[in-house]
């Protein structure tokens, strides 16, 4: 708008535009009258109305020839007006040549509305002051949504809220700052907001890293330690946003903080508990595998006198059993039967112990090849009573020489107990179902009460005395030990009288070399 | 469990008859180990270091035992068997020379050089089969073996 | 014939008698020299001392070897001997344990033994075991010389 003149053609009783004007604005003045958004009028040196536009009436209310030759001072609130707010801005206008504002102002029904003022001062072509331009734009509504946001803002407790200008510098201040850092609005406003922050965030820089990434991306947002007025800290969780004017021009920054010390508590505990429960869980390894390490060597150092006890005892009965009587060498059997078991306990102990102990690299196995390597090692490969049935090319995932053993236990098992029987007959036989390979054991002896079908597989549990069928108790324990560690399972289905039908579980495998490479 | 299940043995021997003579042996004496049979020094080098197809230890397995005839064209079994005992992977596999000489300089430095034992081929075929059935008794039953690289048990 | 001789390097007496027994009972015996420690052992097989008469302690064509041994270990005694720049390097040493430990394994034949022999905890293992060993290495095996200095070649 500048210093051009306006020609007003209404205005009767001022004549400071000389004829020669009123043509080239005629244009210029249609223009402004049809501006509707805008309330753009002209005063003359004294302040007095000397035009008026449809945005005008718009925003103020009144019409044109209510309002034209009156002071423009109506329009200002009383307290405007007591302090002499008008005139003061047409003097601001006049030595600055424009004057920005934003202000209440009145409308001609009494209500108030936020208004954004620009005064410019109009000179002639000589330079001279011959009136005053003005255009007001009612921010009320903008205002509104920003009084509403204040007053959220300033209700708002747990969080700080607060405002800074694009340099840091504190602009406002809310109830829930205060609370949080412990500063009053008077105290703190004006002042910059690295004063949170801790002595070596500042030396790095971390203000202005905030704002800076703020500025860049429109949002920073992280956690760290805030200091309070009185010192203490606290660790807070922090959002700051760039404010934007419609142009994007930056005019500030608004910071939301808030307190998560007592997260972070909860957080460290947490984190110290896990490391407390880590730390028994490793106590409790270690006592494990001290465990395991004392009844390996006990067992160990058990086998040299037992190696003496057979040995001894062999040697007497070849040497001198003919001469020995029934008696002498009913007592020598006995010694040598009973080394026998004590043997066989110490290996199952040692197996047992090795099986949790050891490597177990899963590979793919090939079922059929190690239940015919237990069979070999068992040397019942000629015992009519067992048949497998279990088809070549069957792998599951699982380590041969612990899955041999497992095979090795529960055959023998089975042969043991289906011996009793007239006709003794043990089945082996393999199922699949999603992606599981089942093998299952079958013999035909006694069978299993089902109160006692937990028991069995706890380490040295024995269901019936030696004499009918021998063994030590813990084959079971390894097979199950030993099932647990290759990641597989195993069970048992029996009835009193229907024999029993233990099984064991797998993944099925691919064979060697079909496997796609993970 | 002393020997393991299905290891392989790896046989070295330029003669496909006698070649031929020790797999039937072992056959009859029901040994079901797979036999490896290769014909000269350089492809049991390159099977033992893992050279090119044989780089599939799934398919192409180290052996647990070596039986190693000294007459071999190109690479002779003295120098592979000195190549194997600087190899850390192959030095702690039992190697039984199986060969026709029976001179004490080879004998000796058979031993020198590393050899577990040395067995003189027979010249009577009926022999091959005790001498096979001694060797699998022995190594295969009675011997325990060094375990393999792959496996890293506690106990064997 | 001394290299059907055995060297038995064993503390423990009561494995000795049986092992001894063992070997015995066999239709081919096999004649068993004793020893309890590993020191002896070396200065054995060096000629040291007592045992320089080669009439009354003679080479064996073979050694038999414990692990755990008072004084020096079986190890120790297998590392000294293939350390030897005579002829006696290329000694046949079959380890008889009952460490069955893949660690000693290993060990074992890093340092040179033949063989390794796990003791059996039952009699009859160990008179098949006797019976085994017997016919591998005294009836089929090829010694090698002991006498003398040996060639370059080393392991």
């Amino acid at each position: 708008m500048g210093n051009s003149p306006i020609l007003s053609s209404e205005t009767p009783a001022a004549q400071p535009f000389t004829d020669s004007t009123i043509h080239s604005h005629e244009v210029f003045r249609l223009l402004v009258d049809a501006v509707s958004d805008y309330a753009i009028f002209v005063l003359d040196l004294d302040g007095i109305i000397a035009s008026w536009n449809i945005g005008a009436e718009r925003l103020n209310g009144y019409k044109a020839e209510e309002v034209i030759g009156k002071h423009f001072s109506i329009f200002y609130t009383e307290p405007d007006i007591a302090s002499g707010k008008p005139a003061h801005e047409l003097r601001i206008a006049a030595e600055a040549g424009r004057l920005e504002d934003e202000g209440w102002r009145v409308r001609k029904d009494g209500t108030r509305f936020w208004a954004s003022v620009l005064i410019t001062s109009i000179r002639d072509h000589s330079g001279k002051l011959i009136g005053f331009g003005k255009i007001i734009r009612d921010l009320t509504e903008r205002r509104r949504t920003d009084q509403k946001y204040r007053l959220l803002v300033e209700q708002v407790m747990d969080y700080a809220i607060f405002y800074m200008d694009p340099t840091g510098v504190i602009q406002s201040w809310n109830l829930g700052a205060e609370r949080l850092k412990g500063y009053r609005a008077d105290e703190i406003i004006g002042k910059h907001f690295s004063r949170f922050y801790g002595h070596e965030d500042r030396e790095r820089g971390l203000p202005a890293h905030v704002l800076g990434t703020a500025a860049a991306t429109g949002h920073f947002e992280g956690e760290g330690w805030r200091y309070r007025k009185d010192g203490s800290r606290f660790w807070a969780s922090v959002v700051v946003t760039a404010l934007r004017d419609e142009e994007g021009n930056l005019y500030g920054f608004s910071k939301l903080t808030r307190d998560m010390s007592e997260r972070k508590a909860l957080l460290d505990a947490l984190r110290q508990h896990s490391e407390e429960l880590e730390l028994r869980v490793r106590e409790r390894e270690q006592s494990n595998a001290e465990l395991e390490a004392f009844s390996y060597s006990v067992s160990h150092d058990l086998r040299a006198p037992l190696r003496a006890i057979a040995g001894f005892a062999g040697a007497l009965s070849e040497d001198y059993g003919p001469k020995l009587d029934d008696t002498a060498r009913d007592f020598l059997n006995e010694i040598i039967s009973a080394t026998r078991r004590m043997n066989s306990q110490v290996q199952d102990l040692l197996d047992y112990g090795r099986v949790g102990r050891i490597n177990m690299p899963v590979e793919p196995v090939n079922v059929a090849d190690v239940l015919q390597e237990a069979v070999r090692q068992a040397d019942v490969g000629r015992d009519p009573a067992l048949i497998i049935d279990v088809p070549d090319g069957l792998y599951v995932a699982g380590y041969s020489q612990v899955l041999a053993q497992v095979f090795f236990n529960l055959i023998s098992n089975a042969l043991k107990f289906s011996s009793q029987s007239a006709r003794p007959e043990v089945r082996v036989w393999a199922e699949e179902h999603d992606g599981r390979v089942r093998v299952s054991i079958k013999d035909n002896g006694i069978g299993i009460a089902p109160e006692h079908q937990e028991r069995i597989w706890n380490v040295f549990e024995r269901l019936h005395d030696r004499a009918a069928y021998p063994g030590s108790g813990i084959g079971l324990a390894i097979v199950k030990r030993a099932m647990t560690r290759m990641n597989g399972s195993c069970g048992l289905e029996s009835a009193l009288g229907n024999g029993s039908t233990f099984w064991i579980e797998l993944r099925r495998a691919l064979p060697p070399g079909k496997e796609t490479r993970s | 469990m002393a020997a393991p299940e299905l290891a392989t043995i790896l046989l070295v021997e330029d003669e496909i008859s006698d070649a031929t003579l020790l797999r039937r042996a072992f056959a009859s004496a029901h040994v079901l180990n797979p036999i490896v049979h290769l014909r000269n020094g350089d492809e049991a080098l390159g099977y033992l270091a893992g050279v090119g197809e044989y780089s599939d230890r799934r398919r192409h397995p180290l052996p647990a035992l070596i039986l190693l005839d000294l007459k071999l064209p190109g690479m002779t079994g003295l120098q592979l068997l000195q190549w194997m005992r600087t190899e850390r992977q192959l030095r702690r596999i039992p190697v039984v020379v199986l060969t026709l000489d029976e001179s004490p300089s080879s004998i000796n430095a058979a031993y020198d050089l590393g050899a577990n034992s040395y067995l003189v081929k027979p010249g009577d075929p009926a022999d091959v089969a005790l001498l096979v059935q001694s060797i699998q008794r022995y190594w295969m039953e009675l011997n325990q073996p060094p375990p393999l690289v792959m496996g890293a048990e506690g106990e064997a | 014939m001394s290299d059907r001789l055995v060297l038995l390097v064993e503390d423990d007496p009561s494995d000795v008698r049986l092992i001894q027994r063992a070997f015995n009972k066999l239709q081919t015996s096999v004649p068993m020299t004793r020893l309890t420690n590993g020191d002896d052992a070396v200065a054995y097989l060096s000629g040291e001392g007592p045992y320089e008469n080669r009439v009354a302690h003679p080479l064996p064509g073979l050694l038999l070897l414990d692990i755990k041994l008072p004084r020096r270990s079986g190890f120790e005694v297998l590392d000294w001997l293939r350390k030897q720049k005579t002829a006696l390097r290329r000694l046949p040493v079959v380890m008889l344990t009952s460490s069955r430990h893949s660690a000693d394994v290993n060990r074992a034949y890093d340092l040179g033994a033949n063989s390794y022999l796990a003791k059996p905890e039952t009699p009859g293992e160990l008179d098949e075991l006797a019976s085994r060993f017997q016919s591998y290495w005294f009836s089929l095996n090829q010694p090698p010389e002991l006498h003398g200095n040996a060639g370059a070649t080393a392991r």
